[in-house]
């Protein structure tokens, strides 16, 4: 058996490779269910929304319409970003320019804005792996929602 | 008998060529990685973290630029040995400089006829160490609990200090850790590497088809110089498999003085620098397309 160490490591490979592969099988397919189930929350609570819209008037939103310009220092450099304020909600985040960071890291680090539109905030958690250029968004964030307020 | 003293013996001189002649290619190719791909190792290392947090939060394992970074080294390494440990990682180049600095230091400084190296009978079971390490940190972050590690990594400090940012507020743990390391890497090549890195451990595990290997049949009787050349203090064995703590420096190939050692792939490409500089170009190359070089 003079292969034996090699069919021992390929095999444990190939078994933790298979591993891996069904699990994100099973939960990408728990999560398309999940949004599906979300996303009908989603239409309800418009739907209640506009309901008691007619009734009461709505609470003012903090940030004026407009789009507002923001940059703070990332990783290697500045990140600018441009966000969109529509009907009081932050609608678009858009890095303006980040030429000094990482491509990997930036991709990576732009997931922040998902959570940011959805929090309609910009006090969120940093994306783990890209600390410095999420946090540099954040911050640009914050930067271009002062002024927004008021 | 007849048969070995057949095998040509390099000369003093071929010997002298050949070590030069690798430790110009090595550090050539080590400076270009440091300064095109800096964060790859850390690229890869974030994959790795963040497969287990996928797993936490249930949610599908992310195919992003950390991902791809995390497959490209263990591929890498799978198929040509630890070439990324040796001549790639920003990290461990670092540590290579730390080392020839602190020889510099001890022999032209306080006068030491040989650098001081930490020996083979208390390194050997330092080694264990990185599978614990890396053992560690997966549970952290299999328990979602690896954002209160935060200031604490080593990693991270370097990261800020390559970027020239220098930004080390609330940092103080890793800084620390980072000055033991430095002191590690002065007293044993390659010390972090070895004992503690998590990549390393998982890296250890993988090669399985193109590490370095020594034909045990035509070594000198009691010659050892390989050992004496190598950071992790490896007789290499013939068969590829056994050598997954050999980081593929190749010192010791530079070294051998009847040319033993060598990557399976020199069966085709004849020149070991040769060899070294495909496998480079190859995974710049790669590495450019998913986004590591810093450049492109």
């Amino acid at each position: 058996m003079k292969h034996i160490n090699f069919i021992v490591k390929a095999a444990s490979l190939v078994l933790a490779l298979g591993v891996l592969a069904v699990y994100s099988l099973i939960a990408a397919d728990r999560q398309n269910k999940l949004k599906e189930y979300e996303s009908k929350v989603a239409e309800i609570e418009a739907h209640n929304a506009r309901a008691l819209d007619r009734r009461s008037d709505a609470p003012a939103s903090r940030y004026r319409d407009g789009v507002y310009e923001g940059s703070a220092r990332g990783f290697r450099g500045e990140i600018a970003v441009v966000v969109t304020v529509e009907n009081g909600a932050i609608t678009a985040v858009e890095i303006a320019s980040a030429e000094k960071e990482d491509v990997a890291y930036l991709i990576r680090a732009k997931k922040v804005i998902e959570s940011i539109i959805e929090k309609q905030s910009a006090e969120v958690d940093a994306i783990s792996g890209a600390t410095f250029s999420s946090n540099g968004i954040r911050s640009a964030v914050i930067e271009a929602l002062k002024a927004a307020e008021g | 008998m007849e048969r070995k003293a057949s095998i040509p013996v390099r000369s003093g001189e071929q010997l002298k060529r050949s070590r030069r002649d690798h430790a110009l290619v090595r550090a050539a190719v080590q400076l270009a990685f440091f300064i095109a791909m800096p964060s790859a190792f850390y690229a890869g290392f974030a994959g790795l973290k963040s497969i287990f947090e996928s797993i936490r939060a249930g949610s599908a394992i992310e195919t992003d630029g950390f991902l791809w970074a995390l497959i490209l080294t263990c591929a890498f390494t799978i198929v040509f040995g630890r070439f990324f440990c040796g001549y790639i990682c920003a990290f461990g180049s670092f540590g290579d400089l730390i080392h020839l600095l602190s020889g510099l230091i001890q022999t032209k400084l306080f006068k030491r006829k040989k650098q001081f190296e930490l020996p083979e009978k208390a390194s050997k079971p330092l080694r264990i160490l990185k599978y614990l390490n890396l053992a560690f940190i997966v549970v952290f972050a299999g328990f979602g609990l690896y954002a209160k590690l935060r200031g604490a990594s080593v990693w991270d400090v370097f990261s800020q200090i390559t970027a020239l940012s220098f930004s080390l507020g609330g940092m103080s743990a890793g800084i620390v850790l980072f000055a033991v390391v430095i002191a590690l890497m002065a007293v044993k090549e390659r010390g972090f590497c070895q004992f503690l890195c998590p990549l390393g451990a998982l890296f250890a595990l993988l090669p399985m088809l193109g590490s370095l290997r020594r034909n045990t049949e035509r070594c000198i009787k009691g010659c050892s110089i390989c050992k004496k050349n190598c950071p992790v203090d490896l007789e290499l064995e013939a068969d590829g498999f056994s050598n997954g703590e050999c980081l593929g420096c190749c010192k010791c190939a530079a070294a051998c003085p009847r040319a033993n050692i060598a990557h399976p792939e020199q069966k085709l490409i004849k020149s070991g620098l040769a060899a070294v500089l495909i496998k480079a170009a190859l995974f710049f190359a790669l590495g450019t397309l998913i986004g590591l070089c810093r450049f492109f």
